[in-house]
């Protein structure tokens, strides 16, 4: 049965998994389509305009080197694989609707009567609460979101309206598979979580009742509590999201879904609850808006495997518990480490052994790597002269007929370098900010293309110019892995036969990404 | 791993080049002592024994220096050549330019090498030997060797694809 697949983050955590799931996409991890859209109020929010952002970088690289009219990679190459598509609205839904600045004027609390508003009193602090401004999410106040979420999900809304649609336009017959991410300790994504699917289940079912033998899974995966940032300083009457809540506010939330799940109430067809050993500290922390740009974290990577793992499970794994436990390796130094060992394979059935996401997520990031930083600036307008006679821009970019000094072949350029800088720099980002004391991220070394500083969009920035050490280093960037350096990549160009089922840019951006292997 | 296979790359250019140096410098004997008869049978019959003798120690002196050149100058730029191609490492394409000079220079040093022993074959007993056919045969073996056998060698010892430099050059070759 063929399968429609569909990935929701909800709040900020859930937009960074959306983020780390665009890579893994890149990567060739995922399926040939999956529709992803984001929940937040907070339409402003950093964390979320990055995702978006790196969501709309993937699309226009996917849409330049996956047209089979024009340039075109091989369909079997992994690289740029998934077609991610997002709805018309831009894939975002804001249970706050524009305008409405707190929740005294979203339930219109002044038009209500005495006894509706005593009992608003005595659920939501008159003072605190119901005046908290929306426009940057329910700052860690669930009960809060909850209530929002299911006051506002109406069919009238664009984004209900794009889900249904495009779930409806999956044929009959189709597996539909939803996954839902986000955090069980933050405002939006604990408030969103569980209402949420709750909604899309029992809307989905009504709707598409009618269509034989499609059935729909929903999954999901919560995170607990994995970072902390510096409280910011209280002002009279403004509420903020604090680290030091997370583990009440998540015990709490754990215990809600244990009554649910005891109660035979499950809104998840299979849930993933993703812990991390330590908090890790973030530097600094905003409230919401574009200032709330964190920088990723290796457990959003987490995320996104799960919902790898759960478009993957054939349908019998689906509805099976799953209990697995993530193990770390102790080091020699005495702290723990986490490795390429420990993350899991995206198909359930495949041994960890064979290392596929190992492999896959090495590939890109050298490709990204040797096209970034070495290749693609040759390839530009000023440069390009200085190379036309070598044997692999002959035989790879000219032969394939790219004219490279048009402006279609400069605008594949473009995509792909954006594309791949952001790889590069997210990445980078990961394994520089993820490491907590007593426990270390060695998947790769960013040293020979990274900076430690970060920009304000929350990722590191790259190296101006690459030295002589770098280039020598390029070996080593995956952890635990003695991989072909940059001197056998321009031998293999300048060899290899052009991949077969290529099309002019397809042509030299594949020869690149097979020379790239680990 | 990589280390250990290139040490036994190394070792076999070293191998080859002696096996081929000596076959060459042997053969350049053979000729020599063949060039040396005629000389020697010539001179006899023209000029008598005694100029015979005289003629052959000056004609023998000159191959002598022509074979040690001919073994000299190309063994040294034909090496070169080896043991450039073999430690190259080309991280950038942007590098291909400096080691285009450098090849190029090996390069020419042979064509040089060619050339001066070619000068030396031909002028040490004059005219009558211009067109010697072992002489001839032993330049073109020399030329050949340093265009040809170099670059097979240099490009099957160590990447198993015989046109490695040429291809690497880039710019300097045509197709």
């Amino acid at each position: 049965m063929t399968a429609s697949y569909y990935l929701v983050g909800v709040g900020g955590s859930g937009s960074k998994a959306v983020e780390a799931y665009t890579h893994l996409a890149a990567a060739g991890l995922g399926p040939e389509e999956t529709w992803v859209a984001f929940v937040d109020p907070d339409q402003a929010n950093g964390n979320l305009s990055r995702s978006q952002a790196t969501v709309g970088r993937y699309r226009k690289a996917h849409g330049k080197l996956r047209n089979a009219k024009t340039h075109s990679l091989g369909s079997e190459c992994p690289l740029l694989r998934t077609n991610l598509v997002v709805p018309r609205n831009g894939g975002v839904w804001s249970p706050v609707p524009e305008g409405v600045g707190n929740a005294q004027e979203l339930f219109r609390y002044a038009a209500m009567t005495p006894e509706a508003r005593r009992l608003m009193d005595s659920l939501y602090l008159p003072d605190v609460e119901q005046k908290m401004p929306l426009d940057h999410g329910f700052r860690g106040r669930p009960s809060l979101g909850a209530a929002v979420i299911v006051a506002q999900s109406t069919d009238s809304d664009p984004f209900w309206q794009d889900l249904f649609q495009a779930l409806e336009s999956a044929r009959e017959g189709r597996d539909i598979r939803i996954f839902m991410v986000g955090s069980i300790f933050g405002g939006t994504g604990a408030a969103g979580f569980p209402v949420l699917a709750r909604l899309m289940r029992r809307r989905i079912e009504d709707r598409i009742k009618t269509q034989k033998d499609s059935s729909v899974r929903i999954g999901g995966a919560l995170y607990l509590p994995y970072f902390r940032f510096p409280g910011p300083i209280e002002e009279d009457g403004v509420v903020y999201a604090r680290s030091e809540a997370f583990l009440e506010q998540a015990q709490a939330a754990l215990k809600y879904y244990s009554n649910l799940y005891s109660q035979g109430d499950k809104p998840f067809d299979q849930l993933y609850l993703l812990g991390w050993p330590q908090l890790i500290g973030l530097d600094s922390h905003a409230t919401g808006g574009d200032l709330q740009q964190n920088p990723p974290l290796l457990p959003e990577l987490y995320g996104a495997l799960a919902a790898l793992r759960f478009f993957h499970a054939d349908g019998a794994g689906v509805g099976s518990p799953v209990f697995s436990s993530i193990g770390y390796t102790h080091g020699d130094s005495g702290s723990d480490t986490i490795s390429w060992r420990d993350l899991p394979e995206v198909v359930p059935t495949e041994p960890a052994t064979t290392d596929t996401v190992k492999h896959r997520v090495a590939q890109l990031l050298r490709a990204a790597f040797v096209y970034t930083r070495i290749y693609g600036p040759l390839l530009d307008l000023a440069r390009v002269d200085g190379i036309a006679r070598q044997a692999w821009y002959r035989r790879l970019v000219r032969d394939a007929g790219v004219d490279i000094k048009g402006d279609e072949a400069q605008a594949v350029l473009r995509a792909t370098h954006d594309y791949y800088t952001e790889v590069l720099r997210w990445f980078a980002t990961i394994a520089r900010k993820s490491s907590a004391p007593g426990l270390k991220v060695n998947l790769i070394d960013p040293s020979s293309f990274a900076d430690n500083a970060t920009q304000a969009d929350g990722l590191v920035q790259l190296h101006d110019s690459l030295d002589k050490v770098h280039k020598q280093q390029f070996s080593q960037i995956v952890s635990e892995t003695s991989a072909r350096g940059l001197p056998d990549i321009f031998e293999e160009l300048a060899f290899m036969p052009p991949p077969a089922d290529t099309q002019r840019f397809g042509v030299f951006h594949q020869a690149l990404y097979q020379a790239c292997r680990v | 791993m990589k280390d250990r296979r290139k040490f036994v790359r190394v070792l076999g250019v070293v191998a080859v080049h002696l096996v081929v140096g000596f076959t060459a410098y042997y053969a350049w004997h053979m000729i020599q002592s063949e060039m040396m008869w005629r000389i020697i049978n010539e001179s006899y019959l023209n000029a008598g024994p005694q100029a015979a003798s005289r003629i052959a120690a000056a004609a023998s002196a000159q191959l002598a220096a022509a074979g040690f050149w001919v073994w000299l100058l190309t063994a040294t730029s034909g090496t070169g050549w080896v043991v450039y191609s073999c430690f190259t490492q080309i991280y950038d394409p942007r590098e291909v330019g400096g080691h285009s000079v450098v090849w190029g220079t090996l390069f020419v040093a042979g064509l040089l090498a060619s050339g001066i022993a070619a000068y030396y074959m031909l002028n040490f007993a004059g005219p009558a030997y211009l067109v010697d056919t072992a002489a001839l045969g032993f330049t073109v073996f020399a030329i050949g060797w340093m265009f040809v056998g170099y670059w097979l060698l240099s490009g099957l010892l160590f990447t198993w694809r015989p046109l490695r430099p040429a291809v690497l050059l880039g710019p300097l070759v045509p197709w």
